[in-house]
């Protein structure tokens, strides 16, 4: 297993690779945007009535017929998967395992994993992107609100870091 | 004049970008991941503060990115306007954030590394996606009842250097410098920590990212000192900073007090009739007499789509100057016609609820009747919530 790069060389790595996203398609990264859309298509599968209509929230990705997995955010989103996959792999960090602190079960973890899961999909609903579009993305282009956002980001973490110690120290 | 960079804009297909956010992505994915954050420990450790490693990622990936778009833009090769910026909704983003920074601490991921702990085997990485997508379901089913809430305080694209006035490369420089000092802060503090928790302690600041993190303030510093020297030269010459207004905004203008308007095409050459504001004159026509015109009244200029620079004959102005936002091409789509996909580029979401104020002033300079007024609500209620662009998650 190769060590990790210095936080500061991977930092101007991911500023360049931004950089470059600003340059080619004129906006930076997204990753939440994908799980709203895979959202969104499981619903209409599962339960279409709740994907049509005036009132629905989620019509708007299939309005006017369209394919809504046809967005850049899906491509990203599989471009995201692919590069942690091939650099795991390169780099013999790739394992099949649930990661926790050493006084945690696998259970207690997972639970854990998708509950904050839940909680980040309706915040990055609410805080319209994540740590990628909007904190990254937003922040590096100097927008009020993203700074806001990023600031809460880290607010929010600390805020419960004391009360879920046991699972990571 | 049109810069090299962006080269995909918001007004072409969307499907032009699909293969290069693929390669965005990807290297994407390795950046987070060579970073360690395909792995929930070292996330973790961030918020224990013995290897502040997402924090020094973080904010370096920003500063790097905003010293290249300062340096750009600086030199004519990037037009900062034309890129993406999210919209500014002052309390939903405090509060989605907070929230985000809630689910963060108990998945140890954010949706983006979930996506690389996924990839590189990690299962918790699996849940926590999972976990996103069932989260941005819960919250669409919500959504309508918390609308009000959810569209509250939206500011439109609102970034420091509109706010506080200042060239993007001075703030740019300035969050560099502030950056390098809470990194050596960072440095110093995981020593504390590590050594209180026992835990391991975080890498610094040294050799190789030392030499890299003092290139990027030096070309941070650069950018700034180019761009300041071509803005002294700009007071002098050419370069004119104005108000924006939407096309909202002028068509009530024009609806109100036409007789308080001067209304200046900067095209060049003659536009036909049927593609022109109304009581349009020719800037070309009147540049030379902007010193005497009478001050009371409010000058707007547009370009063909808000993107050209301002002729500095404008500074003779005495009165009220504004530019049209989005130029002609915004008026077109939003007041004037059958809304194209470039639509949504040129409504903020903050204007989301000016639905049936944008209906009137489609009826009122079309000359449509009430009747038609359903049809051209229809493509604005289509085009309005999606805002594809968007980075993340709407």
């Amino acid at each position: 297993m190769k060590q990790l790069w210095n936080p500061y060389l991977a930092g101007v790595f991911l500023g360049l690779v931004l950089l470059l996203s600003y340059l080619l398609v004129g906006h930076g990264f997204g990753a939440s945007g994908a799980a709203s859309v895979l959202g969104a298509v499981a619903l209409k599968v599962t339960a279409p009535a709740y994907t049509t209509g005036h009132g629905s929230s989620f019509a708007h990705y299939f309005a006017g017929g369209q394919n809504a997995l046809s967005t850049w955010l899906i491509y990203m989103a599989i471009g995201i998967f692919a590069g942690g996959l091939v650099s795991s792999v390169v780099n013999g960090r790739n394992k099949v395992e649930v990661t926790h602190g050493e006084h945690t079960t696998n259970t207690r973890r997972l639970i854990l994993a998708l509950i904050g899961g839940i909680v980040m999909g309706i915040g990055a609903r609410i805080g319209r992107g994540c740590t990628s579009s909007q904190a990254l993305s937003g922040g590096a282009l100097l927008s009020v609100g993203s700074w806001i956002f990023m600031l809460a980001v880290f607010a929010g973490a600390y805020a419960l870091a004391y009360f879920v110690r046991r699972e990571w120290l | 004049m049109n810069a090299l960079f962006p080269i995909v804009t918001s007004t072409m297909s969307a499907t032009m970008e699909f293969l290069p956010v693929l390669v965005i992505g990807f290297l994407f994915g390795v950046a987070l991941e060579v970073a360690g954050f395909g792995n929930s420990k070292v996330l973790a450790s961030q918020f224990y503060f013995h290897d502040m490693r997402v924090f020094k990622v973080m904010f370096t990936s920003i500063i790097t990115a905003a010293t290249g778009v300062a340096l750009l833009s600086g030199i004519g090769l990037l037009d900062v306007d034309a890129l993406y910026v999210p919209d500014t909704f002052i309390v939903p983003l405090m509060v989605g954030g907070f929230i985000l920074g809630l689910g963060f601490m108990l998945s140890a991921y954010c949706p983006g590394t979930s996506i690389v702990g996924a990839a590189s085997g990690r299962l918790d990485g699996v849940v926590t996606f999972i976990g996103v997508i069932i989260g941005s379901v819960i919250f669409g089913m919500l959504q309508p009842s918390v609308q009000g809430f959810y569209m509250s305080t939206a500011k439109g694209v609102l970034t420091f250097p509109k706010l506080l006035g200042l060239p993007f490369s001075l703030l740019a420089f300035i969050v560099v410098c502030g950056a390098l000092l809470l990194f050596l802060g960072a440095d110093r503090l995981e020593g504390v920590f590590a050594r209180k928790l026992g835990m391991p302690e975080g890498q610094k600041m040294k050799g190789a990212a030392l030499k890299t993190m003092a290139g990027v303030a030096g070309l941070s510093l650069f950018a700034m000192v180019i761009t300041l020297t071509q803005g002294a030269a700009k007071v002098t010459g050419t370069q004119v900073n104005i108000a924006a207004i939407t096309p909202i905004e002028l068509g009530q203008m024009l609806v109100e007090d036409p007789r308080s308007l001067i209304i200046a095409d900067l095209r060049q050459g003659t536009a036909p009739a049927a593609e022109n504001i109304p009581s349009a004159v020719r800037f070309s026509d009147i540049k030379d007499n902007l010193a005497l015109m009478y001050k009371g009244k409010t000058l707007v200029v547009f370009s063909q789509d808000g993107n050209d620079r301002l002729p500095s004959e404008l500074t003779q102005f005495a009165g009220r100057t504004a530019r049209l936002q989005g130029g002609y091409e915004a008026w077109k789509t939003m007041i004037m016609g059958q809304p194209e996909p470039a639509y949504q580029a040129f409504l903020n979401a903050s204007e989301e609820g000016r639905k049936s104020e944008i209906a009137a002033l489609h009826a009122y300079f079309t000359g449509a009747k009430m009747e038609a007024q359903a049809e051209t609500r229809k493509p604005v209620m289509i085009m309005a919530p999606p805002k594809k662009r968007s980075g993340g998650c709407s």
